[in-house]
């Protein structure tokens, strides 16, 4: 396909008039059917890869997310723009909505699937008579043992690309160091893949690095810069509870900053609420957790906080990666308080089964195979059965797969390999932990770091960086009082009455002139 | 103190007869035949279902902090039975100049409230946006059966849009002169529109200085005052009554038990059905006494014979009692558990209505 003729499109179904960096190699590549290992940085538009791929080829495009509020959130947006043949797959629809669904999944472009739900027989059958044109597997990183974020399901992905007749392959990382890159490559089996790496290093945000002794020290530091600057901000927490708190607190302590509070336990109207009140400036500050961000296209995020340590370097850099998408000058401040160590370590520790856990899940399922030897059909019931959260159960089902003590929901009992089963999830479980405590250090030893900010946090993924475009970061000598980012103009907040606030939303009075 | 009142006023209906979970399956609504007994014994029709999301955790911290403050009595050690205590009665009765309690109502509009707010929401949504051509809003709603309400009422509706919204303004505006300024003006906030979207439970509770259980608690008792406005003067209100039509209380059926009845209706035996749906025989007998519960068209008679119903039925009276053993033991060995439910949902039902 001629290059303006893929602008063309790109004007036509999604009205942006450029690619940005990366897009256009990496579709043009993938329209000619070569495989493609792409890293590009969060908020480099790595989605419109696969979209307009999936609206330009034959057949159909299909992307495994372990995210699944970022594939309703992107199925949502794409039917926004009229891509309407999209589908969002996964465990949470009701059986009767999904069977309605199963029965025309020809007619659909682009099927978001969850990993664990694509392990299902019964819609690997469905696909595998399908043409299916592009596989792609996004967050990829997540196929690498190494990886922050290994997701066993991820590494039966070779094996059921095999089963829909090997379409081409794309696979999408924002955080991938060259040796995750080679276990995504070799996990594959694609030894051919084409890789299109590009640096992740944001030139026009700042790093800034902030001590403190107790979390009553970060509040001042919160509100003071935030009663200076009238600007978009996100503050990421590590628990629901204190950005409720927070969000509160600093609400009562700036009330002329509109602030909310946003989570993974809000309901669904109530989420969608507060994201498209901040994509549409109605508020200023966000306090959120890891839940909030991706998927969210807000160009003119001036701000982001860290007021809790994030457990690895990697969901730093992606959470700092949303401000500044626009170039302008964006600043990333981490509040750091030894203090609060105690909790990326016990996310550590909750999110693997201790050997306790491991103990009671063993004695559990020899008692279910002695009674009706299944078990249920539904995950949240295995879950709330076995007592484990749902990252907990996941790690283990696979495990207890893998090693034949279970055939999807059939317990098979053997008492000798039980045995050496439970050594080896065991010395797993221990391993695991090593690395994530090894991944903690490394994120601490930045932060501790005397010599460049910038330098140090993306030396692991990259063997250089840009010159920074603005000011570098604290241990370069930044200063707040010279940071001058764009502010939003002063929005007047008129209370008006119930009846013209109705008025104003239902149009009334409104002559068409003043559309 | 929304939250407080309302299991205040269970517990003082229920005098401790019943032990404090009552209150909490009357508040979520649960669809058993002792709860819906409950609720017209005590009288406790309007409060049914009207908080679904509560917690248990947080209903027992509530039990007991109004157990600490001496508005609620515990009158038994072995078992959790409350009283309302006399302050308890006293505090209610000062709470009813700011708590609306009469919203309320529960048995009628639990399965209907929330399906016609997101209807209405999203209906202003769509044809605000529409009639600014613009057509990238992200919907606040995403339930595929409003949804699909929304988009069939679309396709009617595109062109006319200043005209419908018109209608909206001036129903929604004599609806909400019903209510108190700052209710309708809560209801106003939590409206999206055209690129302006509505606030959240939590928004408005900071806003209105309420904490987000009461906020959640008032928001449902509004919607159930103003569906009670519509039902009582449909002919002012014909597009708002138009929202509510197709909402029945078929609803207040689950959707498995729903599917169940499409079977039996096709005329499907109770294993084949069981058989068909991977389920125990045991869920599609409660499937059944669910159906048997809300459908006043149910056939009763297919599954218990008059000459057993009315057995069972005296058997109930002499016992006074809904206690299944009690009248097991009481009626013809033949009459199965399951027919005894039955009975009892269905005479329930009548009696609902």
């Amino acid at each position: 396909m001629s290059q303006p003729e893929l602008e063309n499109y790109l004007q036509t179904y999604f009205g942006y008039s450029t690619f940005r960096v990366g897009q256009k190699e990496i579709i043009q590549d993938i329209m000619e059917g070569r495989d493609v290992l792409g890293v590009l940085p969060t908020g480099s538009g790595k989605s419109i890869c696969y979209q307009l791929s999936a609206k330009l080829l034959d057949g159909i495009t299909i992307v495994v997310s372990p995210l699944i509020s970022l594939m309703i959130d992107q199925v949502k947006q794409l039917k926004a723009i009229n891509f309407k043949e999209v589908i969002a797959l996964n465990s949470f629809m009701e059986p009767m909505e999904r069977r309605k669904v199963y029965q025309k999944l020809h007619t659909y472009k682009l099927i978001y699937v969850s990993p664990e739900l694509l392990q299902k027989k019964e819609l690997q059958n469905i696909l595998s008579k399908l043409h299916i044109s592009l596989f792609v597997i996004d967050e990829a990183h997540c196929i690498s043992q190494w990886g922050y974020e290994f997701r066993p399901d991820y590494l039966k992905l070779n094996t059921i690309v095999e089963t829909l007749n090997n379409p081409t392959i794309l696979a999408l990382s924002a955080t991938a160091t060259s040796n995750v890159q080679r276990d995504i490559i070799d996990a594959m089996k694609r030894p051919a893949i084409i890789k299109h790496i590009y640096p992740m290093d944001r030139d026009n945000i700042a790093f800034c690095v902030e001590e403190v002794e107790t979390d009553n020290e970060k509040l001042p530091i919160l509100s003071n810069l935030l009663t200076n600057y009238r600007i978009p901000t996100l503050i990421y927490f590590s628990s629901r509870q204190t950005a409720e708190d927070i969000s509160k607190l600093l609400s009562d302590k700036i009330p002329f900053r509109r602030i909310a509070f946003y989570h993974g336990g809000m309901e669904q109207i109530d989420r969608i609420a507060i994201q498209q009140q901040f994509m549409n400036d109605q508020l200023d500050i966000i306090c959120c957790t890891s839940a909030f961000g991706m998927g969210i296209n807000k160009s003119n995020i001036r701000l982001v906080i860290h007021y809790h340590l994030p457990p690895q370097l990697e969901s730093f850099i992606q959470e700092v990666g949303r401000a500044g998408r626009d170039g302008e000058s964006s600043l990333s401040l981490l509040l750091f308080s030894k203090k609060d160590l105690y909790i990326p370590k016990r996310i550590i520790q909750s999110e693997l089964p201790s050997k306790q856990d491991l103990q009671s899940v063993f004695s559990h399922l020899l008692n279910i195979f002695n009674s009706s030897g299944k078990l249920p059909s539904n995950e949240q019931q295995v879950q709330n059965l076995l007592q484990l959260s749902e990252t907990q159960w996941r790690f283990l089902r696979f495990q207890l797969e893998k090693h034949g003590m279970i055939d999807e929901n059939t317990i098979l009992y053997e008492k000798e390999n039980w045995e050496k089963v439970f050594q080896k999830i065991n010395n797993l479980i221990f391993e695991r932990s090593l690395l994530k405590e090894n991944k903690l250090n490394e994120i601490i030893q930045w932060v501790h770091e005397k010599e460049c900010l910038r330098k140090h946090l993306y030396k692991s993924f990259q063997s250089s960086y840009q010159k920074p475009k603005f000011q570098c970061c604290s241990n370069c000598g930044f200063s707040i009082s010279e940071w001058e980012p764009l502010e939003i103009t002063n929005v007047k907040n008129v209370e008006l009455s119930w009846e013209n606030k109705l008025k104003k939303l239902l149009f009334i009075g409104v002559n068409d002139e003043a559309k | 103190m929304l939250v407080e009142g309302i299991i205040l006023k269970c517990s003082m209906n229920i005098q401790g007869e019943r032990t404090d979970s009552a209150i909490y399956h009357i508040l979520k609504g649960k669809r058993s035949i002792q709860t819906v007994q409950d609720i017209h014994l005590y009288q406790l029709e309007n409060f049914f279902g009207v908080y679904k999301s509560l917690k248990k955790q947080l209903f027992e911290r509530k039990i007991n902090e109004l157990n600490a403050k001496g508005f609620l009595q515990r009158i038994s050690t072995s078992e959790p039975l409350f009283k309302t205590s006399k302050a308890g009665v006293d505090w209610l009765d000062q709470s009813t100049v700011e708590i609306p309690y009469h919203y309320f109502a529960g048995l009628k509009y639990n399965g209907m409230a929330n399906s016609f707010f997101e209807r209405l929401t999203l209906l202003i949504q769509t044809l605000t946006n529409s009639y600014m051509k613009y057509y990238k809003f992200i919907p606040v709603i995403d339930t595929t059966s409003v949804e699909n309400w929304v988009k069939a009422l679309f396709l009617k509706a595109k062109s006319k849009e200043s005209y419908i919204l018109s209608t909206i303004f001036q129903e929604l505006e004599s609806l909400l002169h019903y209510l108190t300024d700052q209710e309708a003006e809560m209801f106003v906030d939590r409206l999206s529109g055209y690129k302006n979207y509505g606030m959240s439970i939590h928004q408005l509770a900071v806003k209105y200085e309420m904490t987000s259980e009461d906020t959640q608690l008032y928001f449902t008792g509004i919607i159930h005052r103003m569906l009670t406005m519509i039902e009582n003067a449909n002919s002012s209100f014909p597009f708002m009554s138009f929202i509510l039509k197709d909402i029945s209380n078929k609803h207040m059926i689950t959707n498995s038990a729903n599917s169940t009845y499409t079977f039996l209706k096709r005329g499907y035996s109770i294993d084949t059905i069981a058989q068909l749906r991977q389920l125990k025989n045991n869920t599609i007998y409660d499937h059944i006494v669910e159906i048997a519960l809300y459908d006043a068209n149910f056939p009763i008679h297919n599954y218990v014979s008059k000459e057993d119903q009315q057995k069972i039925m005296k058997a109930s009276s002499i016992t006074r009692s809904y206690k299944l053993k009690m009248i097991k033991q009481s009626v013809d060995e033949h009459i199965s558990y399951f027919q005894i439910r039955l009975v009892l949902a269905y005479a329930k039902n009548s009696l609902g209505r």
